[in-house]
């Protein structure tokens, strides 16, 4: 027994050891699962878009994939590709990303806003509110089609009829108004998100510091752009942050509504771009290339989020 | 939490705008129910028809031999029930090992892993089609279920994070030191806690993996095309066929209407992926 | 039943020592309380030696055997939570089976097992019902219960009965201290109470700044704290300390003089007469103190505030820039009056400054 003892001691008590470690065995099995799939399916994947992204390959027109250096990024950034690239692509996907999610952000802001004042009803509104969420953005892409139609769609039908004539228009197929079409389909679905997040923020805001400003003899408004927005801020960064995240990966919809990218490429986004490379173009090494441009804009934005919001 | 009453006026325009966008949101799926239960002329009457009498051959012929649409609805039901299934658990656990755990690497791991999430299939979805070529795995419910799970994953492991740390420490450390292993406390004593978190994530992974688009577009082609996929099919060269179309959209919306019922109550930490509590 | 034993241990969060080598030896059967303020070390102390942190530096040993690697489930240490930590889903009984089944006992054992702690606890006819349901008490002492059923090597105790109210605490100290001298279960118990350290422990061992300050029993802690953070963190309110230096000695005498007054005082009343020189804290508690409003050989002052309690009367009485207090069983006066303060030669303390 003594010798056990002194054998143990010899043996670790004397260093002075650093053993911050000890679990970290059990914790990386219950890792491992999730690598396992996610190695394959999605590192593999984003290694393979890399190494696309340096050669040239159509899918269909030759078999095997050849090096051709930066010439892909080059031939974007300054080379044939640019003028359609930074002239079209990258305006668009500009344009729809911030619109969408500025447009959507004051929407609910203002809808939160009424909302919280009526205590009784605003189970209802949120009810009927949030469904579109829930519906798949083909179901939307098809039903919007179906709305927008510009001769016997009921929206342009429903305008006409109510002598709002003037502001029938050709919604999603014309140059003009393709892209606020886009943003406003988008909103349709996804203010409510926006909604709920600041509503639930403003729910849970301090009651006495809103109080003390309204004791104070705040107007409403001072009291909204002194006391609740700023408390608010927090909050409404992380959202919109969630919301631009989810525009840079956002095609569905555009891939109904937008069949070959809109009148004049309106709607080809980043994304969608990248999609009609690679699918209907078959420049796996072109779509690669924008495919890695996504990549870093979205893993900044991702980063920067789980930063911010302190999730990791 | 009374306020005073507000005036009036402002009641009542406040009151009305609600409603206003209330209606907007619901309307057009009402107008999407009435059209798939019209005739293909019908759905584009002048005026816009409400009344009429309602015909139900688009439905019927949904299910007939030419469309077969409960093949699809089966294989969304089995890829979003698997990737469900898979997500949770994984991500429950993933979720388990980095609340309680700092290990090396942990941090970066944990970053990499949550920002999985926000990572566009449009980015592996080319390298993923050729990779699932070389394996089989084209067009089988395995590799869309497999595929999908690579962003469900981390919407789980995010989501459960968050149910995770609103269970007390001391809680699982008591388990430790009354004898059990990580694993035991895991299944013993976290699982039965977080059990209703996990319902919720698996809830919003079935509808997630219902509607993805992307993926199952591009990685199916005749036997593991998915129900929402299925629609596009509808669209020919020259026209779209929309009253099937729209009898296949309002059947594909059943079961995502029945994970709205389950879920409303928790929309906001769902969506939020467990960033603010609802 | 066991005794354990720390060396050296040290942890660190960051930047921040959270414990600086922290050596103490805890005997079989005793009833040791770490006892600290809040962000002293003292928890972390005991999560180390549960097991639940891995020490940067430094060894635990549990009957001679050195568990400092070992994980939490193998040391045979049981732990009673400041929150209790019951398991939520789980009924009382499967609350108190819990530690047993984790250890392969057999179904009837645990029955017994249970049954014999629910009597003794008193918890028998809860053992139906989940955590939810019970009160406080309950909930206290089926958290105790569960640390008892498995006869562990030692009870670790984090601050078990501050989420009681004030009533029922000073009733579970005494039910608490009883119940350890029956089983003679070995007990670490952290707590920044100094009355119910005071009360319950066998010996008192005091941190600050994850080093440890002072190890000794009650008496010995109140009457010789060794440093003069103890001095002051122990008694109610605590020991009066000054500043002061001493400016000459003889043989029986030495001379403190004080930021605004002087004070010659005996000197065979302390035991430590070696280095009395230089720099000092001075102290002495309220209660030693000597009033008087007659004029006599201690220092003068004035009251500042008479504060009665009842069963006594404490003093803050102006000494030159300074605020004694002082503790009296009875005595009237008002702010303004003068009065004297005598420092019976066997109660004065002198401290280093730089102990902190």
């Amino acid at each position: 027994m003594d010798k056990q003892v002194l054998q143990s001691n010899g043996k670790k008590g004397e260093q002075g050891k650093k053993s911050g470690r000890r679990f970290e065995l059990p914790f990386f099995f219950f890792i491992l699962p999730s690598l396992l799939i996610i190695i394959p399916i999605v590192a593999f994947p984003t290694a393979w878009v890399f190494w696309l992204s340096f050669q040239n390959w159509n899918f269909l027109s030759s078999a095997t994939p050849t090096f051709n250096g930066v010439n892909n990024y080059g031939d974007f950034l300054f080379g044939y590709n640019s003028a359609e690239f930074l002239g079209k692509i990258l305006p668009a996907t500009a344009s729809f990303v911030i619109g969408a999610a500025a447009l959507e952000f004051l929407l609910g802001l203002g809808l939160a806003y009424l909302a919280d004042m009526h205590l009784k009803g605003e189970k209802y509104f949120r009810t009927a509110f949030v469904i579109p969420v829930f519906m798949s953005g083909i179901s939307i892409g098809f039903l919007y089609t179906y709305i927008y139609e510009p001769s016997n769609g009921i929206l342009n039908q429903t305008l006409r009829g109510s002598g709002l004539g003037l502001l029938a228009s050709n919604w999603h197929t014309a140059l003009s108004s393709a892209l606020p079409t886009a943003i406003i389909t988008d909103a349709w679905q996804w203010t409510p998100f926006m909604f709920l997040i600041i509503l639930a923020g403003m729910k849970a805001l301090p009651r006495p510091v809103v109080e003390a400003a309204e004791v104070d003899g705040a107007t409403a408004l001072y009291r909204f752009r002194r006391v609740i927005l700023p408390l608010l801020s927090p909050i409404i960064i992380i959202a919109l942050l969630f919301r631009l995240l989810d525009l840079f990966n956002y095609l569905t919809v555009l891939y109904i509504l937008y069949p070959s990218g809109g009148p004049g490429q309106a709607l080809e986004i980043i994304s969608y771009f990248a999609l009609l490379l690679g699918n209907r173009s078959f420049y796996l090494g072109q779509a690669a290339t924008i495919a890695v441009f996504l990549l870093i804009i979205t893993n900044v934005l991702a980063f920067y989020l789980i930063r911010r919001g302190k999730f990791a | 939490m009374t306020r005073k009453t507000p005036r009036r006026i402002g009641w009542y325009l406040s009151a009305a705008v609600l409603v206003a966008f209330g209606v907007t949101s619901v309307f057009p799926i009402f107008w999407m129910i009435l059209a798939s239960l019209k005739s293909a002329i019908e759905i584009w009457n002048r005026p816009p028809l409400f009344i009429f009498t309602p015909n139900f051959s688009s439905y019927t012929d949904l299910f007939g031999p030419d469309i077969n649409y409960q093949k699809f609805l089966t294989n969304s039901l089995i890829i979003a029930v698997g990737t469900s299934a898979l997500s949770v658990t994984l991500g429950s656990m993933a979720a388990y090992a980095f609340t309680r755990g700092k290990f090396w690497g942990s941090k970066s791991l944990q970053m990499w892993f949550l920002s999985l999430k926000f990572l566009p299939s449009i980015v592996i979805i080319f390298p993923l089609f050729l990779e699932y070529r070389y394996f089989g795995l084209m067009d089988t419910q395995l590799g869309v279920i497999l595929a999908h799970s690579t962003f469900l994953i981390p919407f789980s492991l995010w989501l459960m994070k968050a149910y995770l740390q609103d269970l007390p420490r001391a809680i699982d450390e008591a388990a430790m030191v009354d004898g059990a292993s990580r694993l035991e406390t895991f299944r013993k004593i976290i699982l039965p806690l977080v059990a209703p978190g996990m319902a919720v994530t698996a809830a919003f992974c079935f509808v997630f993996s219902w509607n993805e688009f992307i993926i199952a577009y591009i990685l199916t082609s005749n036997s593991a095309v998915t129900a929402p996929t299925r629609l596009t099919q509808f669209r020919g060269l020259e026209a779209i066929d929309w009253p099937h179309l729209f009898s296949a959209e309002v059947v594909s919306l059943i079961p995502l209407f029945i994970m709205f019922l389950f879920l409303q109550r928790f929309l906001v930490r769902g969506l939020s992926l467990g960033a603010v509590k609802g | 039943m066991s005794k354990l034993r720390i060396e050296n241990l040290t942890k660190r969060y960051g930047s921040t020592l959270a414990i600086n080598g922290v050596s103490l030896d805890i005997r079989d059967h005793e009833f040791l309380v770490l006892l600290g303020p809040s962000g002293c070390g003292k928890t972390s102390t005991l999560r180390c030696i549960a097991g639940l942190e891995t020490p940067d530096e430094g060894t635990i040993f549990v009957d001679e055997m050195d568990v400092t690697d070992l994980p939490t489930r193998d040391r045979d240490v049981a732990m009673v939570f400041q929150s209790y930590a019951l398991y939520p889903h789980m009924t009382i009984y499967e609350n108190l089976a819990f530690p047993l089944r984790t250890r392969h006992m057999t179904k009837d054992d645990i029955a017994s097992r249970i049954k014999e702690v629910g009597e003794l606890l008193r918890i028998a006819d809860l053992l139906q019902r989940k955590p939810k349901q019970l009160s406080g008490g309950e909930a206290q002492r089926v958290a105790l219960g569960r640390a008892i059923i498995r006869e562990p090597k030692a009870f670790l105790m984090d601050e078990p009965l501050s989420n009681l109210d004030a009533i029922l605490r000073l009733y579970m100290r005494a039910e608490l201290k009883k119940l350890q001298k029956e089983l003679g279960t070995t007990t670490i118990y952290v707590t920044h109470d100094q009355a119910e350290a005071l009360t319950m422990a066998e010996r008192v061992a005091i941190m600050n700044h994850g080093a440890l300050q002072q190890v000794a029993d009650p008496k010995t802690i109140y009457e010789r704290p060794s440093t003069r953070f103890v001095a002051g963190f122990i008694g109610n309110p605590p020991m009066n300390l000054l500043d002061c230096e001493v400016v000459s000695q003889d043989d029986d005498h030495a001379m403190l003089e004080f930021s605004d007054f002087k004070c010659r005082l005996p000197l065979h009343g302390m035991d430590d007469t070696k280095s009395i020189d230089g720099k000092k804290v001075f102290g002495i508690r309220p209660e030693h103190i000597i009033v008087s409003k007659t004029q006599n050989s201690g220092v003068q002052g004035e009251i500042y505030v008479v504060e009665p309690l009842g069963s006594e009367v404490i003093i803050d009485v102006k000494v030159g820039n300074s605020i004694m207090k002082v503790k009296s069983v009875q005595f009237e006066g008002s702010p303004g009056e003068k009065l004297w303060l005598e420092f019976p030669e066997k109660k004065i303390h002198l401290f280093d400054v730089s102990a902190q």
